[in-house]
């Protein structure tokens, strides 16, 4: 009876000890797996934050890229000069960054708008734009981690300043000519090797001249 | 070889209480060892999670950069006209039979992926496999979205026209 006894006790203090040994366990479990949880919430906000960053950087690019298309295409239509091509890009760029972003578990993306010395535009002496410059943006996940910065880089194909060059001499050439359709065909064909396009005519009398460059275009095409 | 029959004996006599605490220790070690690993397979869990985030983050990444065939303009680029609804480069058909193909290519084992877009009364969706249908919401998914913006030359207004893109990543056949 004694011994029976004694095993009671003996299981009563094992019992003890593995409650107390397993609460210690589940704290150091539990603790471990917190921590780990955390830092793996932590990692995934810095990949959204980062991601998130890269893909706004990207749009801010590409929305510069569309900025310069549409200020050529404007101011070309009037031949306007390159200021006007830079003062367009600016106020279009501008207005995209002014719509803002709205992301989900984000605290806060700021932009701040561009100016001369955040946005450079260069002209190349090809006629082309390239326009970079960087942005003090910031971007705020709800868990706190943070990206700072946005680089802008952006340039396109149709060589603007080569066409206003070209548009103004042929233009004052063609108000010369006697035969304006011999004079375009002569144009295109001097101008062939740079893909360049004229089109000369005249609408209610007076003298237009449109210029197309087939570089520009945004469909590969094979060679004949 | 006395000893040892009273020592066998003595055993026998508190063998109950010997199975018992046996059986006790043996059931805590087993709720120990279910425990851990439930804590184990949790984190493990997380992991597969994050790369799946990251793996979906990395597909739309690729749609940005990657050029649809024959046209200098990105996959989000082109949807996003034929979605804005200006002068389209690319071919709606053709599109959707190249970015079925871009899909296929980089989509994991056992996981859909469904592209959207959309820009007020216009949308596209794109879901690989063909077969599949949208995600439901018990569906574990994962999802990066983002905004294409064209600049329209010549518009009076809304000359920012901007599209919802958003990349999800799906299990499918379970």
């Amino acid at each position: 009876m004694r011994e029976e006894r004694g095993s009671a006790a003996l299981l009563a203090i094992f019992a003890v000890f593995v409650i107390l040994t397993g609460l210690v366990a589940l704290n150091t479990f539990e603790t471990g797996y917190t921590r780990q949880m955390k830092s793996l919430q932590q990692r995934m906000a810095v990949d959204t934050t980062k991601a998130v960053a890269s893909a706004v950087e990207k749009e801010l690019n590409d929305s510069l890229g569309t900025a310069i298309s549409a200020a050529m295409f404007e101011v070309g239509k009037t031949a306007g000069t390159k200021t006007e091509v830079e003062e367009r890009l600016r106020t279009y760029f501008n207005q995209r960054i002014a719509a803002g972003w709205s992301y989900s578990n984000f605290e806060s993306i700021v932009v701040p708008l561009s100016d001369e010395n955040s946005l450079k535009i260069e002209w190349l002496p090809d006629g082309g734009v390239h326009a970079y410059g960087y942005l003090n943006a910031s971007f705020t996940h709800v868990l706190g981690s943070r990206a700072f910065g946005v680089k802008l880089e952006a340039g396109v194909a149709p060589r603007y300043g080569r066409m206003l060059f070209l548009a103004n001499l042929i233009y004052g050439m063609a108000q010369r000519a006697p035969d304006i359709v011999a004079f375009q065909d002569e144009a295109n064909e001097n101008f062939s090797a740079e893909r360049f396009s004229f089109s000369i005519y005249r609408e209610n009398g007076v003298l237009k001249l449109t210029l197309n460059e087939l570089y520009g275009g945004r469909v590969l095409t094979a060679e004949d | 070889m006395a000893g040892l029959r009273s020592l066998r004996s003595s055993r026998d006599e508190r063998g109950v209480s010997d199975v018992l605490s046996l059986a006790f220790m043996f059931l805590l070690v087993i709720l120990a060892g279910v425990l851990l690993h439930s804590y184990r397979f949790g984190t493990i869990s997380s992991a597969s999670d994050r790369q799946l985030q990251l793996k979906t983050e990395y597909l739309y990444r690729t749609l940005e950069l990657s050029q649809v065939e024959n046209y200098s303009l990105s996959y989000l680029g082109a949807l996003a006209e034929n979605v804005i609804g200006v002068e389209q480069v690319v071919p709606g058909d053709y599109l959707r039979s190249s970015l079925g193909d871009v899909l296929e290519y980089f989509s994991p084992q056992g996981y859909g992926v469904m592209v959207e877009l959309a820009n007020e009364n216009s949308s596209w969706v794109q879901i690989y496999p063909d077969d599949s249908e949208k995600p439901s919401f018990e569906t574990e998914k994962f999802t990066f979205s983002g905004k294409v913006t064209i600049i329209i030359a010549g518009a009076d207004e809304n000359r920012v026209a901007q599209a919802n893109a958003s990349l999800t990543l799906f299990e499918v056949g379970r």
